[in-house]
């Protein structure tokens, strides 16, 4: 649906750029209201297999999956907002950069998304993966006349595709071994788990499958060691930033997993290896975020934390844990964007030290920020409290306590890093002379709404839960209702303490937060190092950078130009040709 | 009869074409000309088609079977494909160069492309070793001129005098594994070898002469060591010669070993073309990596690009059980593919080159928004040529894959070195697009450049439609490519 | 019989070698001609061998025809190389390179 209306964007571009516009939030609202209306009306037909490419049996399979539509419906939702949201926030840029080009990207974007998430074919999966990643590239480098888009949007295509490889290979494999067993569709997502759990499929080609398919989601959803593009992805729009860490590309990673789970969940070493990726890089992140001095690049740090946390849950073998904390967790992040948007409109910088005292000047969005806040330090009764306690449990239930401990260390820093931003950014004294005032109502709304939604996401958890398991033969989702969360959370004393820990936490982040920037410049340089480096990962992987440049630059000298040595190339290539064939008989 | 046809055709139009052009010099008559000969040849390769559908063979000429040394075409869908790749291609360079090529000399223009069009229809139609080898020369003898057409300027002779010296090496090395194998056994046919090669399996001998062979026809499928030739001659020559050089000569060089191969079936030689496939890509996309000239990068990823090709077709020769017909058609797509994305790319490229007179990339910065239609065209390019879907280059890459993991094993490492490359890819790629779409213009660059004229655009347009449609309906290739894959796949044996 | 073999691959080998060593022009495609002139031999050799003279001097006559046509664009690409750089020798045509 927003596959096909984001073609008429351009049409409708030509016409009137108002128009267009609004054509465009239509669209996302519609799309909205359509994938909700998926929750309701789930019955588990597919919807729509087309034959694609008969050549190879392959079909444009959708499925109503519970995980996939929850996915699918959150990247309509707060895309729909998001579009909204840009109508008056990307006013200034176009008079730089036509915005068709913009809503035409946002909305295929959101569109492949919520494919993404339903199919039911292996490739087609594959093939929406890599266009996401396309429009994710083209959206960070919106505005290709900075020279920092540009290198932003092809880091993060590159990332995305180096653990890609794996995911191609995956599917490779899968289709190959799906292809043995005579499967009249051999990229069924259905039939290769049918397969899988069965036993059908080899468990050496399985273990290659899943090795592949964790690569393809770490480098999706930032995890480390390829964490390193989504700060710099901070060179998007702020919308855009909003779209991929909240709603679409980031969850990918993680739904794959999920909806590998039973697949992979045999093999011995794939969800411990889960659990600890995602422990450390969200811990990493939270370091990082300690330290950070940019508004939205210590949201994107939480967001490499928070998805950390889901991707240890599904380390966990926990759907529910995992998919309740992408779905609070992408609410609370939309909202917190959003709001870091409105700011950096209002402020024109995005330095945290150069903000301060906005509570009095935007109310609305000092709000809205402060909710925000709350849930991603896991306040008890906003939303994230709840699913992080959630994975939590799930963590200490499958004994995996090693992970469990990193986590729970981060749940502290969290409280720490978020409280800091939001008392630097709206608290204490304006430490800037820009005139700030609050936004129009386009943008505000938005917020209106995801604020709510990080209030009160959390009370239809039963319904939450009980959609979730539908149509997914071979995952365990245990229904959980209201009072059953309500009484598992605070039954036990310990959570008063654990309570009390993080008011601690908290007002050590308030305390250095009110610091504003250090005095003596020696240590946020250091800090500026670290967190520009992303803990010095960059220079990991820039030093592969820079050694395959180098082995480049020393294969182009054999490219001498001369004569003789063209040819003196080919009888060597004719003497090792000879020596293989005489070596191998 | 129609094989024949539709190379008689093409090499008739090209004594026409060259007598018009000397009366006329106009481009339009010519390449008009040109034009029809090429529908002409196709509607013939589609005759074949039509005759091999239903089940008979076609040849020319039929009942010669009496001496054992005979020359004879023979259809079938191998030679289809081929014919029906490059007869596209050479159908869309032709309309290109009406508006693109000089007013001067147009007529050899015309005469020589045809010639090599007809030389790459016969590559695939050959059924026996030498006419194999008189059609592969035909085809190389008229690139070598047109890659040195523009003889005025240095850079093209320099260029064409490589590309002639390393190429005719390398043709005279694969005759001469010809000549050996004929003293052997008397007869050249490409159906018989097998069978009569049987007493000499495995001797070294016959290493040898596929060694021969390999390196051979090696030189023109552009395998790395033997790629020297390659960067010089295509960003030398004119762009629709380019585009046809990358898109589909070096191709057919690739498929005459192919045919050669096959007919010395007895050594496994799957192997070490995987192992060359290797070298191939690696080398070709690092040094890519390095380039500043546009046409210079594309030519160095048209060798990565060969590699890819070589990886389906040696795990599809050394698996024929396992992969042999899924690596077939994984390479063969993969031509089709790259005959379409590159050949619009080099048309990019020569369109920029039209205009501004240069192909550093530092100096096209941001050109591609001077001509948003081009530029979007070429994104539509260069991001195929990294695998990125909706764009047709990541369908083939995926059935490569599938080979190497129906082979396992080791294939499968294969598959991860295949991917890794394509990753590589999107370094330079994403860097041109960065410079030549997205990159700031120039202080310098003049205000009102000309206007670049429909002709020149049409083509570019209807490659990145194809690029676009062949990335959403992959099915659509795999019409003309299946039948070619299970031919190649039933003369190795190889299963389904 | 298998000394007129060797001849001619040992003729395709000098021919080689030539190509290798040699830095004038005129030379390198002198090497081109030995080559050719070997493999021509082997051919002979095998219409002999198999009893298909005939046929095998139509096919040495076409390689031939092939030789003369290679060798006459090679030489008019070597006087325009001579005209762009007055030189015959390859070390002018190492620009192109990396």
């Amino acid at each position: 649906m927003p596959l096909g209306g984001c073609l008429l964007v351009p049409v409708f571009g030509a016409i009137n750029e108002r128009l267009m516009k609004w054509y465009s939030v239509l669209v996302g609202f519609a799309t909205a209201a359509l994938t909700l209306a998926l929750i309701s009306a789930a019955n588990g037909q597919e919807i729509g297999a087309l034959y694609w490419i008969p050549g190879i049996d392959a079909t444009f399979g959708l499925q109503l999956t519970g995980v996939g539509m929850y996915v699918a419906a959150i990247a309509g939702c707060i895309g729909s907002l998001a579009v909204l949201y840009s109508i008056r926030y990307m006013e200034d840029l176009e008079k730089e950069y036509p915005p068709t080009r913009y809503y035409f990207l946002t909305l295929l974007f959101i569109g492949s998304m919520i494919a993404l998430a339903l199919a039911d074919s292996f490739l087609v999966l594959y093939v929406f993966w890599e266009i996401i990643g396309f429009c994710s590239f083209a959206l960070i480098a919106y505005e290709y006349k900075r020279a920092k888009a540009r290198q932003a949007g092809t880091k993060a295509f590159i990332v995305t595709r180096f653990g890609d490889i794996g995911l191609l290979v995956g599917v490779a494999v899968l289709w190959s071994a799906m292809r043995n067993l005579g499967a009249e569709d051999p990229f069924s997502i259905r039939a290769t788990i049918q397969a899988a759990v069965a036993g059908q499929i080899p468990y050496h080609l399985l273990a290659i499958a899943g090795a592949g398919f964790l690569a393809g989601a770490v480098g999706k959803s930032a995890q480390f060691p390829l964490h390193v593009w989504l700060p710099d992805a901070m060179e998007a729009p702020t919308t855009i930033s909003a779209l991929i860490h909240a709603a679409t590309l980031v969850n990918a990673g993680i739904y794959l997993c999920v909806r590998t789970l039973p697949m992979f969940a045999a093999i011995s070493w794939w969800l411990p290896a889960l659990a600890w990726i995602g422990a450390i890089s969200a811990l990493l992140a939270a370091l990082l975020a300690l330290v950070e001095k940019d508004l939205k690049r210590v949201l994107a740090f939480s967001t490499i934390s928070q998805l950390g946390y889901m991707m240890a849950a599904v380390g966990a073998a926990s759907v529910f844990a995992s998919q309740f904390h992408l779905m609070n967790h992408a609410i609370f992040k939309a909202l917190l964007f959003l709001c870091a948007g409105s700011v950096i409109h209002a402020t024109h910088t995005r330095n945290m030290y150069d903000m301060g005292g906005l509570k009095r000047s935007m109310p609305v969005t000092h709000l809205a920020f402060l909710i925000g806040t709350m849930a991603l330090a896991g306040i008890p009764l906003f939303n994230g409290f709840w699913s992080k306690d959630a994975i939590f449990e799930a963590l200490s239930a499958s004994g995996q306590i090693g992970p469990l401990v990193l986590l729970i260390i981060t749940a502290l820093l969290t409280a720490v890093y978020s409280w800091r931003m939001y008392w630097l950014t709206f608290q204490a004294e304006p430490r800037t002379e820009a005139d700030a005032h609050e936004s129009p109502w386009q943008m505000t709304v938005p917020l209106g709404l995801l604020a709510a939604g990080t209030l009160f996401s959390w009370l239809h958890v039963g319904a939450y839960s009980t959609n979730l398991g539908k149509l997914l033969s071979h995952h365990v989702v245990p229904v959980v209702e209201l009072g059953e969360l309500w009484h598992h959370t605070f039954a036990s004393p310990l959570i008063l303490v654990g309570l009390a820990v993080v008011a601690i936490f908290v007002w050590l982040g308030v305390q250095w937060g009110r610091r504003g920037a250090p005095v003596p410049e020696g240590p946020q340089m250091w800090a500026d190092l670290v967190t520009d480096t992303k803990g010095f990962f960059d220079w990991v992987w820039g030093f592969w950078v820079v050694l395959m440049r180098a082995v480049a630059s020393v294969l182009s000298l054999f490219q001498t130009g001369d004569l003789n040595y063209n040819s003196l190339w080919l009888a060597i290539g004719f003497i090792a040709v000879l020596l293989m064939f005489l070596g191998w008989g | 009869m129609e094989v024949l046809l539709s190379i008689a055709i093409l090499s008739g139009a090209a004594l026409l074409v060259y007598l018009v052009g000397r009366l006329s010099r106009s481009r339009t008559l010519t390449g008009f000309i040109a034009f029809l000969a090429l529908l002409g040849s196709g509607s013939s390769v589609y005759q074949v088609w039509q005759t091999l559908e239903e089940g008979m063979s076609v040849g020319w000429p039929a009942s010669y079977a009496q001496t054992r040394l005979q020359a004879y075409l023979s259809g079938n869908y191998l030679g289809v494909f081929l014919a029906a790749t490059a007869l596209l291609l050479s159908l869309l360079v032709v309309i290109y160069s009406m508006r693109y090529m000089h007013r001067r000399n147009i007529g050899k223009f015309y005469a020589l492309l045809l010639l090599m069009t007809a030389g790459i229809v016969g590559v695939g139609f050959a059924g026996d070793l030498f006419t194999l080898y008189v059609l592969f020369e035909a085809m190389s003898i008229s690139s070598f001129v047109l890659v040195a057409f523009e003889r005025e300027e240095w850079e093209p002779v320099e260029a064409g005098v490589k590309y002639l010296v390393l190429s005719t090496v390398g043709s005279l090395l694969a005759l001469l594994g010809i000549g050996v194998v004929y003293s052997w056994t008397g007869t050249l046919d490409l159906a018989a070898l097998p069978s009569l090669l049987e007493s000499h399996a495995g001797s070294s001998q016959l290493m040898a002469v596929v060694a021969l062979m390999v390196i051979g026809f090696g030189v023109k499928a552009a395998i790395v060591p033997m790629h020297t030739w390659l960067p010089d001659a295509h960003s030398a020559a004119p762009s629709g010669i380019s585009a046809m050089l990358s898109g589909i000569v070096i191709q057919a060089g690739l498929i005459t070993m192919l045919k050669a191969l096959i007919a010395l079936g007895t050594v496994n030689f799957g192997m070490l073309l995987v192992a060359l496939s290797l070298v191939t890509m690696l080398v070709g996309n690092l040094i890519a990596l390095r380039q500043s000239d546009l046409k210079r990068m594309l030519a160095y990823s048209s060798v990565a690009q060969m590699g890819y090709i070589l990886m389906g077709m040696g795990l599809a020769l050394g698996f024929p059980m396992a992969a042999g017909f899924s690596g077939m058609r994984g390479a063969l797509y993969h031509i089709l593919n790259h005959a379409i994305m590159k050949g619009g790319a080099f048309l990019c490229a020569g369109a920029f080159l039209w205009v501004l007179g240069t192909r550093d990339m530092r100096k096209l910065s941001g050109i591609g928004r001077k001509f948003p239609i081009v530029g979007i065209c070429f994104l539509f390019f260069a991001l195929a040529l990294a695998g990125t879907p909706p764009f047709n280059g990541w369908f083939s890459k995926v059935l490569i894959a599938k080979a190497g993991a129906d082979v396992g094993g080791w294939g499968t490492f294969m598959v991860v070195m295949l991917v890794l490359n394509s990753v590589i890819s999107l370094f330079y790629y994403l860097d041109a697009l960065n410079t030549i779409v997205f990159g700031p213009v120039p202080e310098d660059r003049p205000r009102t450049l000309k206007p670049l004229p429909f002709l020149v655009v049409l083509p570019i347009v209807t490659l990145a439609i194809l690029t676009l449609l062949l990335g959403v309906l992959p099915d659509i290739g795999l019409v003309i490519v299946d039948p070619a894959a299970e031919y190649v796949a039933s003369l190795i044996g190889g299963g389904m | 019989m298998s000394g007129y073999a060797a001849g001619g691959v040992a003729l395709v080998i000098i021919g080689l070698y030539a190509t290798i060593t040699r830095t004038n022009l005129l030379q390198i495609i002198i090497g081109l001609e030995i080559m050719a002139r070997g493999v021509s031999l082997v051919f002979i050799l095998g219409g002999a061998q198999s009893g298909t003279l005939a046929a095998a001097q139509a096919v040495v006559v076409t390689t031939i025809l092939i030789e003369a046509v290679t060798v006459a664009i090679a030489l008019s690409l070597v006087v325009a190389a001579y005209q762009h750089n007055k030189s015959l020798s390859i070390t002018a045509l190492r620009r192109l390179k990396g």
